[in-house]
């Protein structure tokens, strides 16, 4: 313990030794773009929550799908922001990614294991509303590159989250609360389907 | 002397930190770091030269790969200061994509593929690369700079692919892979469909439209 004390000290001390720490990001193109992308999933909660779900339904089917559906989705979805960069209208782009949240968080909450090739079909059928709505919306005074970067890395580390809570399932109380999670999930896009939110 | 005085060396060796310079020293040397700079410094480069690293790691393990690449880089490189070629970049994109996809699906194909593979990619790089208004010394030292910064990048991925043994540290750099594949695609298709809103920095740093 008097050994991890004085450890702690000392590293406290070097943290706060350095001079000069430039803590303002640049708001030109390189960290503006970037940032603007990676918040671009963070802001709306439908794509956040069908992210989260993706990661927990992964985990909850367990290897290879817990690796796979985070790789199927960010490359699928890249597919729906072509389909949005090049003007191709998709129907109902708003109501596809509230249903994604509605049945990925369904699967969840109902414990579903179909099979591996159904799971990463469902998915990429919903990246593609996912990503049509981040293509479309690409600004055009932003680094295109760095914000692509941003928001397919923010989609990634929510599936990574999803994931980290989906680990929970090993415990019974843990599956009883993913679950619980996943039934969560339906609501809140059951909500944005009919106006609520 | 004791583990107590160790650290207390320490601090005081991470207090004594001041103003970090990156002017070099020796006169004329700018220009090297100018160009060690710019592949840092182009993000099309970055993700081409990571993903390369990772595709070149993660595969057989042949060093004929990494060395084509490196070779190709430097005749790209001189190829630019004669040859100018439009839309570099885009290139540049699409080559990094193909190879972040197949990265992620753990795709090494075969030996005379990846050889072409990288070998298109080093020349294209190189070509981008060449900075313009330089002549003379400057010019050679910014593109020593340059194919140093790359040879780094490109070595430090692969070391990270050697250090990442476990399966779901290799699954890990997969997922990244195809994070990278994901941006790279949807910026292809940008400046495919819609050339007019991409701004890109052209060889000497200015922001034209394409």
């Amino acid at each position: 313990m008097k050994k991890c004390l004085r450890s702690m000290i000392v590293l406290t001390m070097v943290l706060l030794a350095p001079l000069v720490a430039i803590a303002h990001a640049d708001a030109g193109d390189t960290t503006g773009g970037f940032l603007a992308g990676f918040f671009h999933p963070l802001l709306g909660w439908d794509h956040v929550v069908a992210m989260v779900a993706v990661g927990l339904w992964g985990a909850f089917l367990g290897a290879p799908a817990i690796w796979l559906l985070p790789v199927v989705f960010p490359l699928v979805m890249s597919i729906g922001g072509v389909l949005g960069v090049a003007g191709v209208p998709i129907p109902a782009v708003e109501t596809g990614i509230a249903l994604s949240a509605i049945v990925l968080g369904g699967m969840v909450a109902a414990a579903a294991r179909p099979p591996l090739w159904v799971a990463a079909v469902l998915v990429g059928l919903f990246a593609i509303f996912h990503g049509h709505a981040h293509g479309t919306e690409l600004p055009a005074s932003a680094n295109p590159l760095l914000f692509s970067l941003g928001f397919v890395m923010a989609t990634g580390l929510l599936h990574v989250c999803g994931i980290a809570f989906g680990l929970l399932t090993r415990w019974p109380a843990g599956r009883v609360a993913v679950r619980t999670v996943g039934g969560s999930i339906t609501l809140v896009g059951l909500a944005f389907l009919v106006g609520l939110l | 002397m004791n583990a107590w005085h160790r650290r207390l060396v320490g601090f005081a060796l991470a207090s004594s930190a001041c103003g970090a310079y990156a002017h070099s020293p020796v006169a004329g040397m700018n220009h090297f770091y100018s160009g060690m700079v710019h592949p840092v410094l182009v993000p099309a480069h970055v993700i081409a030269l990571a993903v390369s690293g990772l595709w070149i790691g993660l595969g057989p393990g042949d060093d004929k790969t990494h060395i084509t690449l490196l070779g190709a880089a430097a005749v790209g490189l001189i190829l630019g200061i004669f040859v100018t070629l439009p839309a570099m970049e885009q290139f540049v994109l699409t080559l990094a994509t193909v190879m972040a996809i197949a990265v992620a699906l753990h795709w090494a194909g075969p030996s005379a593929v990846r050889l072409g593979v990288v070998a298109c990619l080093g020349v294209l790089l190189g070509l981008d690369s060449t900075p313009d208004g330089l002549s003379g010394s400057q010019l050679w030292l910014s593109l020593a700079g340059t194919w140093l910064a790359i040879a780094l990048i490109v070595a430090a991925m692969i070391l990270l692919c050697q250090v990442a043994a476990r399966p779901w540290q290799r699954i890990a750099l997969r997922v990244i892979a195809s994070w990278l594949a994901a941006s790279a695609l949807v910026v292809v298709a940008l400046v495919s469909f819609k050339p007019a809103q991409t701004a890109a920095p052209n060889r000497s740093g200015a922001v034209m439209q394409r």
